[in-house]
């Protein structure tokens, strides 16, 4: 009985260390939103995200994250296959910037957007708990925000982390 | 004389930053020092052990400029963190809410502490009863 309690505190620090190995590993910088099962519809016009699932990108032409993840956008916006298969589309929200500087982002680097929104002064941005761009929300076909990616996609985050999630929505809701 | 003015300027330097006073002002003392509490209470989501209003990141600013027009407009303190943690979350608040999703982050501590006092206690009854020196 001894030998038992004598390793108690032992083995209540290994259960904090596990317990903090695994708090280590998450990202604090990539908080959960809580619009999560919110309708898009109290932010932004409902009509052009039904029957679509759409992928809302917020972005500005003087974020640098943002040019990183640029390519990846305008590869999945030229492969129009998936998209169609998907009824996927990409729609831009132009978060806090100048639409001349974001015109000219457009042209320079190309345009996957299939419609942008603009929000000059970041009210559309803040009612949908942006904090720091690039940040891509995925709202479903009933314009319901179902997911949020906080910082530039790469092709692993698009591949392993929002394309499944976008298949799994594919089944048409009646 | 040159190195005593020198000197002076030096130390009085830190008096020319610009306090968040000036760029917010108000006319009601009252709401003043509500606006002042309010913002050291919300939390920097970029530099997220700052206040928003000791951070300089531009959410932090976009923040505390949307608590000084609430502020202005008469809501509440209860109004303006309503709005936050609806678009933010919980995490948005130094404080986190007292709720079911919040309690064992609440309680942890007293928890450990009386966890700790109990081990203790079992630990020197049984030491007394049965005579030995040491635990």
């Amino acid at each position: 009985m001894k030998n038992k309690m004598l390793a108690m505190p032992l083995i209540l620090f290994s259960a904090l260390v596990i317990f903090f190995i695994s708090g280590l590993h998450k990202d604090p910088h990539e908080l959960p939103s809580v619009l999560i099962g919110k309708p898009i519809k109290n932010i932004l016009p409902e009509k052009p995200f039904k029957k679509h699932i759409t992928l809302l990108n917020v972005w500005a032409s003087w974020c640098t994250s943002c040019r990183l993840e640029h390519n990846v956008l305008l590869q999945i916006a030229a492969d129009k296959t998936m998209k169609q298969q998907l009824a996927l589309q990409i729609f831009g929200l132009n978060y806090k910037d100048d639409s001349v500087d974001a015109k000219a982002m457009l042209a320079e680097l190309g345009n996957p957007y299939d419609k942008i929104f603009n929000d000059p002064n970041g009210k559309i941005g803040m009612n949908l708990g942006v904090y720091g761009t690039p940040e891509t929300f995925i709202i479903n076909q009933a314009g319901v925000i179902s997911y949020r990616y906080v910082g530039p996609i790469s092709p692993q985050v698009w591949h392993n982390k929002l394309l499944p999630i976008i298949k799994k929505m594919r089944a048409p809701i009646s | 004389m040159k190195k005593i003015i020198l000197t002076a300027l030096i130390m009085l330097s830190p008096l020319c930053r610009s306090m968040p006073a000036d760029l917010y002002p108000f006319d009601n003392p009252k709401e003043a020092q509500r606006f002042t509490s309010l913002t050291q209470e919300i939390r920097c989501l970029i530099c997220q052990n700052e206040s928003i209003a000791d951070s300089n990141a531009p959410i932090a600013h976009d923040l505390t400029e949307k608590v000084y027009h609430m502020v202005k407009a008469g809501k509440s303190n209860l109004q303006i963190k309503q709005f936050l943690l609806e678009r933010y979350g919980d995490f948005v608040l130094f404080l986190p809410r007292f709720n079911a999703h919040t309690l064992l982050l609440w309680s942890a501590p007293i928890l450990f502490l009386v966890l700790g006092f109990l081990f203790l206690f079992i630990r020197i009854r049984r030491a007394n009863k049965e005579g030995l020196t040491t635990l």
